[in-house]
């Protein structure tokens, strides 16, 4: 009779691959833009490198088993015969099967684990984008009174009294739209020109941007800096699941294990 | 017009796991030859090719040496023994762990890390790694940690046990009394039991 242990790789679960961006601000307006930072925040790059490093020192410990278990199984081989011998050495070789698959199955997730978080997650623990920066307001240029842009003529929202936000500098050149934004919106000097919005779209980054933000940066309700953040931060999400895919990859497809039934 | 700071941020590129012993790589990034900077792992080498298969079967004549059963058995608790730093505390009635009077305290097993579902889920809503609460489901990573401990377990169990009967068989009950204390995954039988 044996004891089984048994472990399977589970598929990776499509609901965990890339991400629904999304504004998620809370009651008071606060949070960060995108998903990214959040999830990035769930990660614990240096608990899993450490944990990789203890199981690939219990998987050493469990081979230098398997060496003992192989040297004493020929000891006893040689020094006793019969039944009863037969069925003690031959327990401790389906024993020895067990460690070898436990050893191979612990040191692989752990060599996998300790890789993701010594080497692939600080790679990407620096890169918050579009995450907290600070605890202050959204500002909204007509609530600073200005709309950020590096004009030497101070600028002046000629219909103020209107109670109408203009964002037009005096030169003309920022034009944003936001009155209309449903989204957290920097200093527009940090925006895109939107003449740039077709390098945008036909750049690296025009894969992660999808049809109903385009519309919305046409008709001139979302601001392209959130727009591009958002698209920057789904790339690095799809570099980053692209990590996990490999680590997914390394670890082996199951770990049966068949210990030798106990007394 | 101010660039976005992110923009020349990208990531360095990350070899995938197991480069350091994989043929061809090397830390310093030369690739001038084929030799890792590391020697492959064993228990990688089994994980790839299924480990060795080979083993001895004891003979049809009825005869013993005690004093080589004995020593094998010996050496093979002295083995057993050296896991003692992953065994857990025992505890009592109330929940709590019962620390040992004397010896080597063990060192509780990591636990595992949060990656979320795997991937580093979130569930948006609670703001919370997420849990899948009514399959118990919390990611690859938590999956394995539980398969490792209930083997880990296990394996004291049937070593232990192997052990006890070698020694047994040679008449040397204290010997299978020692062996038989490890057969816990608890670090130290409490007085209380």
């Amino acid at each position: 009779m044996t004891n089984l242990t048994a472990w399977y790789k589970g598929a990776i679960s499509p609901d965990g691959a890339l991400l629904e961006m999304r504004c998620d601000r809370d009651a008071y307006g606060i949070g960060p833009t995108n998903e990214y930072w959040r999830r990035l925040k769930y990660i614990e790059g240096e608990a899993a490198g450490l944990y990789g490093r203890e199981l690939t020192s219990i998987a050493d410990t469990l081979v230098e088993t398997v060496s003992a278990i192989t040297a004493k199984g020929q000891d006893l081989a040689d020094a006793w015969g019969g039944e009863a011998a037969k069925e003690a050495v031959r327990e401790l070789g389906v024993l020895r099967k067990a460690v070898i698959e436990l050893a191979a199955a612990v040191g692989t997730v752990g060599e996998g684990t300790r890789w993701f978080g010594e080497e692939v997650y600080p790679a990407f623990a620096d890169t918050l984008i579009g995450g907290f920066e600070g605890w202050a307001d959204p500002i909204w240029d007509h609530e600073s009174e200005g709309n950020g842009c590096d004009c030497p003529l101070p600028y002046a929202n000629p219909l103020a009294w209107t109670g109408v936000d203009s964002a037009t500098c005096i030169r003309q050149e920022h034009e944003y739209y936001y009155e209309y934004s449903d989204r957290w919106v920097t200093q527009p000097r940090d925006a895109i020109a939107v003449a740039n919005r077709e390098d945008f779209y036909a750049g690296e980054l025009g894969r992660f941007v999808n049809e109903t933000e385009r519309q919305a940066i046409e008709d001139r309700r979302l601001d392209p800096r959130t727009a591009y953040e958002t698209a920057a931060a789904r790339q690095m999400m799809d570099r980053l699941n692209g990590y996990f895919e490999q680590l997914h990859a390394f670890l082996p497809e199951k770990a049966v294990c068949r210990f030798p039934g106990d007394t | 017009m101010t660039e976005p700071a992110f923009e020349d941020s990208a990531p360095r590129q990350v070899w995938g796991p197991g480069r350091s012993w994989s043929p061809g790589y090397r830390v310093d990034g030369q690739n001038l030859d084929a030799t890792p900077d590391t020697e492959m792992p064993e228990w990688r080498e089994w994980a790839l090719d299924g480990g060795p298969t080979t083993w001895p079967e004891a003979g049809d004549v009825l005869e013993v040496d005690r004093a080589a059963v004995r020593d094998a058995a010996r050496a093979l608790l002295t083995d057993l023994e050296s896991y003692t730093a992953l065994r857990v505390l025992p505890r009592s009635e109330t929940g709590a762990p019962i620390t040992p009077e004397e010896g080597p305290m063990p060192i509780p097993l990591l636990r595992p890390p949060s990656f979320g579902q795997f991937h580093p889920g979130v569930d948006l809503a609670y703001d919370q790694p997420l849990l899948i609460w009514n399959t118990g489901d919390a990611g690859t990573i938590n999956h394995f940690h539980a398969f490792m401990e209930r083997s880990l377990e296990q394996f004291f169990r049937s070593y232990s046990s192997c052990i006890i009967k070698l020694a047994q068989s040679v008449e040397e009950y204290e010997l299978a009394e020692a062996a038989s204390a490890l057969s816990d995954l608890e670090a130290y039988k409490s007085d209380g039991e």
